[in-house]
């Protein structure tokens, strides 16, 4: 399903109609110099201006033509009214000499300091302008320098142009075509997605491995209920010449034509989506392009390789910000939406299902953060309530993560006929002034020797203080009191339980440490008339255990008893369930009167979780209870 | 002939009513009106147009029939604000990573978790919680037309559940914010968002704030309470004022540690405070007093109180167990929110103050805070 979602989203996501600026519009932006200056660097070239000055309270104003040289936008003036409009793909900017009000597009804006005319010259807001038109602004405090930097090519592994071969593939997924004759923009780091760009068509190459529980007919009719509004003018299936299956879908709307194509072979799924302005005059081109494309790599001679697995089946990780460096395994992917000290890798199970995951985060060392005094207090807060019959824990001690690097660490392994194995291994090592903490999560089809391949290929060096700053391990504060309200009692509990959802009668709540789950319900003003509450609390629960118990997959793992908390009588009882093939889950349900309404508090974890320990944090949580 | 001259002097003294200008304002709920007003005879006659639109009523004159009409209609307001600033309003979707979902927290959520999100600058940079993209990969967002764009992540701060993400788009309508001091008790405000499904992108609801400096047990910083419909779909987007601006941020992670019919933005100043560290630090380094605290239990239970907070350990010298602080940079403190709102109001680099008594005797020392 994810993939679906992505291809349709990458092939829908130009939806706005692409202005002809072609040539004049600079995919590269680069304006460089202090206030003051009269010769100024833009994109590469030395420009002489009258000098940038600050007005105000530090708005930096430029001559027009900064901007004009810089972005390679159109400007009209008109003498009446002083008036200047700035042209620029996807906006326009209206501004007047000694108006703070600017109108951007359809809507107005106020700027901190209004336009200037210096003699006969226009001085303009730097920021304002570079940052309306996607431009970064930075300003380096000890020297003065000003730099605006604007990049249209996404960060990684990106080419402008590609190579003079005349074909280009993937040697490690199998795939090859024509080489293109506009820039490659963007490839994920596993080369799952491959972007081709320019100003009136987007294709995007995709390659990943087989979903066992998507069949080629269920995928045909779910890619072509995803062109309902589009006029779909073509839906075929198709065989090429391995015998791969493959379908060729083509639609269109008012502004662009949207083709996927997509090919089932016996590891891979390849799809390209392709989209392209309805004014564009090389359709044709684009779709032999298209039919170019083949699954297999073909002669290695003659293709240029985008792969970046390397001769040992790995492919490295380089993180320039955080100046280190690792090899995964050719199947793990990074991950492009983490804080850059906060790093998360992950690799597929082959059944889709599962995943092993590996986290990289880097944290300023201080008094109270080391290498050692955080694999212990993490090492405490993971195994505070692991379930000893299924766990094996070994604890914080010294450890070689290279020929080069020592450090700490720990890990759990769990294992259990009902529930499926993990490793956890959490390492913790100090490099200058930073601590960082790698962990691996490895299900139990992963091959431990991974911990060894990345470790020995883990290069390290010093962080620049100055790009990356200080960076702190914010870990929400669990020392505190969260009173939930539910009906007209107050639960106490501490801050590891984090509210999910709730609504009137049901909170539900997370726990931190171990991801159970706690729900809390009330049922208010209850009617014990005609019996005591005993016998009406006795019989509600032996009810609500019989029909639970009642479904083939769960089991009484701890008969119904009572106890008491603050002078009330509740009634317990534990089930497991195991409905699913892979997850045993223990609930501990407690249900009891107080004060005329009935509370109805279960904790629900993982085997991993169930022991003693959650058992006592549920005693705590009931006992917390205070009706007025 | 004395009956002439009195007549002709009257006359004249007539003629010399000439209308006054400004010496007066005229001032519509505290704003002067844009044009000058007119004073005859004792009368101040306004201009028509200038009173009824800083009123909020529209004007409009027919030439034919010589007529003007004034026509207010609260409804008509709202539609439009609401029309206007769904402009600034987007969905945001993504699914969860592989390793967060838990199979007990999966019956909890959709695979796809959404929020919603306001975008605050033109070229791309939206606002939503913290907790809307804390644990997603593959975030992207949706306008109110259906289009999307894949989105970054900026920069998060989970202590005021706020974060930034950035879409690849020029041109865009950002919202504007209201001051801190428009957030009045009372006023009307209305909440946007994709509240229960995407099939619902930008509705709205309306309500009023009920209550400001709103401090919650176990949250850092003060809340604007308003009895608008909040929950997880519209999450992280705004909460606004009848002129469109932006008072606070919608955040349902605090909605349990309340009651139903009570719901908590994160309000203008805050966000404002995050979005500046944001700028500068790429995070939000947030000083706080060097010692742990209990309040007292009025402050507890949320009782107006003079009361100060006791600390229990410190990590200085000059603070023992038992001292009681009762101001932080000068700002009287009673509880910890207090504290927190204190320092992020007036802290600016070095060292802080801190105001405690000991038996009874006032003391004010200088410490270093903890940068968390």
């Amino acid at each position: 399903m994810k993939k679906i979602v992505s291809l349709i989203l990458t092939a829908i996501l130009l939806t706005t109609s692409f202005q002809v600026f072609a040539s004049e519009i600079p995919e590269t932006v680069e304006i460089s110099f202090k206030v003051g200056d009269s010769v100024l660097s833009i994109n590469g070239q030395l420009v002489e201006v009258k000098a940038p000055c600050v007005v105000g309270e530090g708005t930096t104003l430029v001559p027009l033509r900064v901007i004009t040289e810089a972005f390679g936008c159109k400007v009209d003036w008109d003498d009446a009214t002083q008036g200047i409009t700035i042209t620029y793909p996807d906006v326009t900017i209206k501004m007047q000499i000694g108006n703070i009000n600017v109108t951007v597009n359809d809507h107005t804006e106020t700027l901190l300091a209004a336009p200037v005319l210096d003699v006969d010259t226009t001085m303009v807001p730097l920021r304002f302008i570079s940052e309306t038109f996607g431009a970064d602004v930075g300003y380096d405090d000890a020297t003065g320098q000003i730099t605006v930097t604007k990049t249209t090519t996404a960060e990684g592994s990106t080419i402008t142009g590609i190579t003079d071969k005349s074909r280009i593939g993937d040697s490690y997924y199998g795939w090859s075509m024509d080489t293109p004759t506009f820039s490659m923009t963007d490839r994920d780091f596993d080369g799952s997605y491959t972007d081709f760009s320019n100003d009136e068509m987007f294709l995007t190459v995709f390659a990943y491995p087989l979903d066992a529980e998507v069949t080629f007919d269920s995928y045909f009719a779910d890619i072509k209920s995803s062109y309902e509004g589009y006029t779909l003018t073509r839906a075929d299936k198709l065989t090429d010449e391995f015998g791969n299956r493959y379908m060729y879908f083509s639609g269109k709307d008012k502004e662009h034509s949207i083709d996927i194509v997509s090919y089932f072979t016996k590891k891979y799924n390849f799809e390209l989506a392709l989209t392209i302005d309805l004014t564009s005059e090389k359709t044709a081109e684009y779709r032999t392009l298209i039919d170019s494309f083949k699954c297999t790599y073909g002669d290695a001679s003659a293709t240029y390789d985008l792969s970046n697995v390397a001769s040992d089946g790995t492919r490295t990780y380089t993180n320039k910000e955080y100046n280190y460096s690792l090899s995964l395994p050719a199947t793990w992917d990074d991950d492009n939406d983490c804080p850059g000290n906060e790093m998360y890798f992950s690799n597929a199970m082959p059944d889709n299902e599962f995943f092993s995951t590996i986290t990289m985060n880097i944290y300023s060392k201080n008094a109270e953060l080391t290498a050692e005094t955080l694999a212990k207090s993490d090492y405490a807060h993971n195994t505070a309530f692991l379930n000893t019959k299924v766990t094996t824990v070994s604890e914080v001690q010294e450890y070689a993560v290279n020929s080069t690097i020592n450090g700490y660490a720990y890990s759990i392994k769990t294992k259990s006929e009902l529930t499926r194995g993990t490793s956890f291994t959490d390492i913790f090592f100090e490099y200058s002034d930073y601590v960082y903490n790698i962990s691996f999560t490895l299900d139990e089809d992963e091959k431990e020797s991974i911990i060894k391949t990345v470790l020995d290929s883990l290069k390290v060096e010093k962080i620049d203080f100055d790009t990356v700053g200080i960076m702190l391990r914010n870990d929400p504060e669990t020392d505190i009191t969260v009173p939930v309200k539910v009906g007209s009692g107050t639960f106490n509990l501490n801050g590891s339980w984090e509210v999910v959802d709730s609504d009137a009668n049901v909170t539900i709540l997370m726990h931190r440490n171990t991801g159970s789950i706690l729900t809390i319900g009330v049922t208010q003003d209850i009617d014990t008339s005609g019996t005591t509450e005993a016998n009406y609390l006795k019989k509600a629960f032996d009810a609500s255990v019989e029909s639970i118990s009642a479904k083939r997959y769960i089991e009484i793992v701890e008969k119904t008893k009572s106890f008491t908390s603050n002078k009330f009588k509740f009634f317990t009882a534990t089930y497991l369930s195991t409905e699913s093939e892979n997850s045993a889950i223990y609930s501990i349900v407690c249900s009891g009167i107080v004060k005329g309404d009935l509370y109805a508090v279960s904790l629900t974890c993982g085997e991993k979780y169930y022991s003693n320990a959650i058992r006592e944090e549920l005693m705590t949580v009931i006992n917390s209870l205070s009706v007025k | 002939m004395k009956k002439k001259v009195a007549t002709l002097l009257l006359s004249a003294t007539l003629l010399l009513q000439i209308p006054v200008f400004a010496n007066h304002t005229v001032t519509v709920n505290g704003e002067p009106i844009s044009s000058d007003s007119v004073m005859i005879n004792d009368r101040i006659y306004v201009p028509l147009r200038a009173v009824s639109e800083s009123m909020g009523a529209q004007v409009s004159w027919d030439d034919s029939t010589q007529t003007a009409s004034i026509e207010f209609d609260e409804d008509m307001q709202t539609h439009k604000m609401i029309e206007q600033a769904s402009k600034s309003v987007v969905a945001i979707v993504g699914n969860y990573k592989p390793e967060y979902m838990s199979q007990q927290a999966l019956s909890y959520n959709e695979s796809y978790a959404h929020g919603t999100g306001v975008i605050i600058k033109n070229n791309g940079l939206i606002l939503t919680n913290a907790h809307v993209v804390e644990n997603i990969e593959n975030i992207t967002v949706i306008f109110g037309n259906g289009e999307c764009y894949p989105a970054t992540l900026q920069c998060m701060d989970k202590t005021s559940d706020l974060a930034t993400v950035k879409i690849n788009k020029l041109g865009l309508t950002p919202i504007k914010f209201a001051a801190k001091d428009d957030i009045k008790v009372g006023i009307s405000v209305v909440a946007i968002g994709a509240p229960l499904s995407l099939s619902m992108i930008n509705s709205a609801s309306k309500g009023i704030i009920s209550g400001k400096n709103v401090s919650l047990s176990g949250s850092a910083y003060y809340f604007t309470q308003s009895d608008v419909a909040i929950n997880g779909g519209n999450s992280g987007g705004p909460l606004l004022n009848m002129k469109g601006e932006l008072v606070g941020i919608n955040s349902v992670k605090f909605a349990g540690i309340g009651i139903e019919g009570m719901s908590f933005s994160i309000p203008v100043d805050t966000v404002t405070y995050v979005l500046n560290q944001f700028e500068t630090n790429k995070r939000v380094i947030m000083p706080t007093i060097p010692a742990t605290v209990t309040e007292s239990w009025e402050a507890r239970l949320g009782v107006p109180t003079t009361k100060g907070l006791t600390v229990k350990t410190s990590s200085v010298s000059q603070l023992t167990s038992g001292d009681v602080i009762i101001a932080v940079n000068g700002v009287e403190v009673h509880t910890i929110a207090d504290c927190n709102e204190a320092l992020k109001n007036t802290y600016s680099g070095g060292n802080i103050s801190l105001t405690f008594t000991r038996n009874a005797t006032l003391f004010t020392i200088d410490v270093a805070p903890v940068l968390k």
